[in-house]
């Protein structure tokens, strides 16, 4: 293998995944909100048979401002057994923050209603989901850019649970999903 | 269960070059996954799509280097810059996913992440291309009177959600 091959294949772990031999990325369910919106999105009977799992995200809410949010619970799991952390910068500033104890984890920064034809991009791993010996982490690369105003960020968060997921819920800050948004669950092997 | 993540084409340089161009993308995939492995004299080559060279282009970025952390906003670009070692033996290795590139109904956003080891700096943008048509050329450009050196690669693949 050449030096550039064997350098780039080294960085394959799952999110950087250039070199995934056919097969180890899987297709296990999609949503796409149709007009009306939703105001959850779930993928329920998740098969335990992968390593990792991802949520690719295009998406927005009903919220009147540009940009908006979105979280996650796993298994219904509404106590409070999730935190999570961010550090997210708006061209202007960049900060930090962290929770703890809450009854979702958020994905961090997506778009609101205000720009039609503008949504937020978020791309959720979730960790060796299946695993009943350890709690759950979850990290997000998100944000959405508007021309002109924007949010990119890197998140995480844990489900402090060492249950396997099976389902998992995606909530938006506002009420609804917006129509067009999409959700795509994947299974990494 | 569905497969995905296919290979759609992949370009490595065999010599100097100011621009690679992956044309004629099928439209069967939900979102496009392009890894750069490159060096570039000018430290500064750049993407456009579909050969689109109006002000379309934007981002919002957060990034740190050995001197701390910072973010940045630009509007209204001629194109994504996305940058490249110059010289020696480092290769930039950057990632652009692209989200539903295919669809019609919605602008193109889309992350980029860049390593640079030349530059010991790591950086996440989020990209927005103003247009609702779908994507069927990428382009990678140098600047100009500089290029993309030899040994680059561009590799890029197709994600099918079920």
């Amino acid at each position: 293998m050449s030096p550039l091959i064997d350098l780039i294949g080294s960085a394959k772990g799952y999110g950087w995944g250039g070199l995934l031999p056919t097969g180890d990325f899987e297709s296990i369910s999609t949503v796409t909100v149709g007009a009306g919106g939703l105001s959850t999105i779930t993928f329920s009977s998740i098969p335990s048979t992968y390593t990792h799992l991802q949520i690719r995200c295009y998406d927005k809410d009903d919220r009147g401002f540009a940009g908006s949010a979105s979280s996650l619970r796993f298994n219904s799991d509404s106590g409070a057994n999730y935190s999570d952390h961010g550090l997210v910068g708006d061209g202007t500033s960049i900060v930090s923050y962290a929770t703890t104890s809450g009854t979702s984890a958020g994905l961090g920064n997506t778009a609101g209603g205000l720009n039609s034809n503008i949504y937020g991009i978020q791309l959720v791993d979730i960790l060796d989901y299946a695993d009943t010996n350890k709690n759950k982490t979850i990290r997000t690369l998100g944000g959405a850019d508007q021309n002109g105003f924007g949010f990119s960020g890197l998140f995480s968060g844990s489900w402090r649970s060492t249950s396997a997921v099976n389902s998992i819920t995606l909530y938006p800050l506002a009420t609804l999903f917006n129509q067009y948004s999409s959700f795509a669950l994947y299974g990494i092997k | 269960m569905a497969l995905t993540y296919t290979p759609i084409a992949s370009q490595t340089l065999n010599s100097t070059s100011s621009l690679v161009t992956f044309s004629s993308i099928p439209s069967g995939y939900t979102d496009l996954r392009l890894i750069f492995y490159v060096q570039d004299s000018g430290e500064a080559c750049y993407v456009r799509l579909n050969g689109d060279s109006g002000s379309n282009y934007s981002r919002t970025l957060i990034y740190g280097h050995s001197g701390g952390s910072a973010t940045t906003r630009n509007s209204s670009m001629s194109n994504w810059p996305t940058g490249g070692a110059p010289s020696g033996s480092w290769f930039d290795a950057s990632i652009l996913d692209i989200g539903n590139y295919s669809n019609t109904s919605n602008y193109k956003n889309a992350i980029f992440r860049q390593n640079s080891m030349y530059g010991s700096f790591v950086a996440k943008h989020v990209l927005l291309w103003s247009s609702t048509s779908a994507i069927s050329q990428i382009d990678i450009h140098a600047t100009s009177s500089n290029s993309l050196k030899a040994g680059s690669m561009f590799s890029l693949y197709g994600i099918k959600a079920a």
